[in-house]
């Protein structure tokens, strides 16, 4: 029996997989992973939300912190949710082009995928962190009389530096993807790429568009 | 002829030969002058009456006394009762203390010379009571009071008495404004005679100046009060700053407003300066505005800097100006700044330099990772 280590998975994913694919489907590390994730932007998303609770209106104002642990839970749950999304999207493309394999081992080799994100969500809020220190926020009628102010303020050169390195980690994933997929589904080289890069490149171009 | 006739007759001639004597010495005292100071009194005043008696006769006449008699004018000094002679072509002043007591009018005391020869002279002397008091008038004040604005009042004070009065000083009272001068001494008043006094007075509040004018006549004091309702007006010939065409924009760390400042009033506004004020903080490079002087119908454009804390929808910009006589005046002009975005303020110039660099280095790491990934395939 081959080990893998994590430094497999981040420069050797090859190796990596195919070790995986003679172990037994376990779905414990790529949830471990994922809620990783999920964790990080669940943090994130409610230490962000807080400065905007000022903008709540004032008869339901006290429920604030309630709020922030909603949008919190959200995140994390919206994490989980891509997995399984972009696990499907890989499992449907690669069934046109005659792969087989279960669907809980791509939704495991995808969840190791995930890896990179780990590292570049946590940049993400870093450079998200920063950006927060010196805003100023509008006023919460700017914000009733302009909806895309919020939009406006995502094109700071923190932000979109701080999304183009998330998106760099998202590409490491990618490429992880292709060999997971290509080991999960029984694919040659060229169709995991194609299985893999077609989604992520739309994927890509979609935040590309949404970050400048 | 009898005893009794010759006794009546010598008399008769006695009489016959004395009586012309007396007679002419008594008839060439008379009354040549007198004088009241003050020259007319109020009711109440004291004062002196100097009469002047003179011998026009070749021999001197003896004085027992000399008296002054009155009721409405109240005699305060004793009569003269050891007076002596009065010696031929002579003069002698005889002074009394009176007081006035009685409503307007010209009263006569009595003078009166008894001889020691016999016979006495009566003369009355018209003394003559006004209680007419200085007239007081504001002969120019400002068409409009306002807070901490000097302004000038000119009294008029005339004296419409029959006599002068002494030492006139008007002496400006109340509380919420100060004066300069602070009273002002006029003198002397000639009968119908006037001076005028200006007061440049500032006020802090509305409020009313009580101008009180003291005078003398002769040596008693008296007052006349004169009051001048200070209200806050709005001038309406003053500069009236407008601000139009106001814009709004983000900047680095807070707020650019640019727009024009027009000066909508009749006088020119000198000295202005536009700044923003609470609840934002001006900010480098333009904390104030420096417009300098704006006549009527004269605009200039302004720009102004500054950053808020979160959550203001509107900041005063504060105009602040002068007029012609350097009194400050400070208006506000609301700005609102709800519908507009602050920029986030780069904290340094190696902030986003430094950014670039993580992402150089990731994006060299991660092609790395992928290569050799692909390499090991």
């Amino acid at each position: 029996m081959v080990t893998t280590t994590t430094k497999d998975l981040f420069l050797n994913p090859r190796a990596f997989f195919d070790a995986k694919k003679a172990e037994g489907e376990s779905l414990k590390v790529p949830v471990l992973i994922v809620l990783a994730i999920g964790i990080v932007s669940a943090i994130s998303a409610y230490v962000l939300a807080l400065p905007f609770l000022e903008y709540l209106p004032p008869e339901v104002a006290g429920l604030g912190p309630v709020f922030a642990a909603f949008g919190s839970v959200v995140a994390l749950i919206m994490a989980i949710v891509m997995w399984v999304v972009f696990a499907g999207v890989f499992h449907g493309i690669s069934a046109l082009l005659g792969g087989e394999g279960s669907f809980k081992r791509t939704l495991a080799f995808v969840g190791y995928g995930y890896a990179p994100q780990v590292i570049g969500t946590a940049i993400y809020v870093v450079f998200v962190y920063l950006f927060m220190a010196n805003l100023q926020l509008p006023p919460a009628s700017a914000i009733s009389a302009d909806p895309t102010i919020f939009a406006d303020l995502m094109k700071d050169p923190l932000i979109q530096i701080g999304g183009i390195i998330s998106l760099l980690f998202v590409l490491w994933s990618a490429n992880i993807w292709i060999f997971g997929v290509r080991a999960a589904r029984n694919l040659s080289l060229k169709n995991a790429a194609i299985t893999v890069g077609v989604p992520m490149a739309l994927y890509i171009l979609y935040v590309l568009f949404t970050l400048l | 002829m009898k005893l009794s006739h010759i006794f009546i007759i010598a008399v008769l001639l006695a009489a016959g030969f004395l009586i012309p004597a007396a007679s002419a010495g008594t008839a060439d005292v008379t009354v040549t002058s007198y004088q009241t100071d003050p020259a007319s009194l109020m009711r109440w005043d004291s004062g002196t009456l100097t009469v002047t008696v003179m011998n026009n006769g070749a021999e001197s006449v003896a004085i027992r006394s000399a008296r002054l008699y009155g009721d409405e004018i109240q005699v305060l000094s004793d009569a003269y009762s050891s007076v002596g002679d009065i010696g031929a072509g002579t003069t002698k002043e005889f002074t009394f203390t009176v007081r006035a007591n009685a409503p307007d009018a010209t009263y006569y005391p009595k003078f009166v010379i008894d001889f020691r020869d016999g016979g006495s002279l009566r003369y009355p002397i018209p003394v003559r009571v006004e209680n007419t008091g200085l007239a007081v008038a504001v002969a120019a004040k400002p068409s409009a009071f306002a807070e901490g604005r000097e302004a000038d009042v000119t009294l008029t004070i005339g004296n419409p008495r029959s006599a002068r009065v002494t030492g006139v000083t008007v002496v400006p009272e109340g509380d919420g404004f100060t004066s300069t001068p602070s009273s002002a001494f006029v003198g002397t008043l000639e009968s119908d005679q006037a001076a005028r006094v200006i007061f440049n007075v500032t006020p802090s509040e509305p409020t009313d100046i009580a101008f009180r004018v003291i005078y003398r006549n002769g040596v008693n004091t008296h007052e006349t009060m004169l009051t001048l309702p200070v209200a806050f007006t709005s001038d309406k010939r003053s500069a009236d700053p407008v601000l139009t065409n106001i814009e709004v924009e983000p900047v680095a760390g807070g707020y650019r407003v640019t727009g024009d400042v027009t000066n909508a009033g009749l006088e020119s506004a000198r000295s202005v300066i536009i700044t923003s004020g609470e609840p934002a903080t001006p900010i480098d490079p333009f904390r104030v505005y420096v417009v300098g002087t704006l006549d009527s119908d004269d605009f200039s454009s302004f720009e102004v800097t500054f950053r808020t804390e979160t959550g203001a929808v509107e900041i005063p910009l504060v105009i602040e100006y002068r007029d012609g006589d350097g009194n400050v005046y400070t208006e506000q002009a609301m700005v609102n700044i709800g519908t507009t975005t602050v920029l986030p303020q780069q904290q340094s110039e190696g902030l986003p330099g430094a950014a670039i660099a993580v992402l150089a280095l990731v994006a060299v790491g991660i092609a790395g990772a992928v290569i050799y990934s692909w390499r090991r395939a």
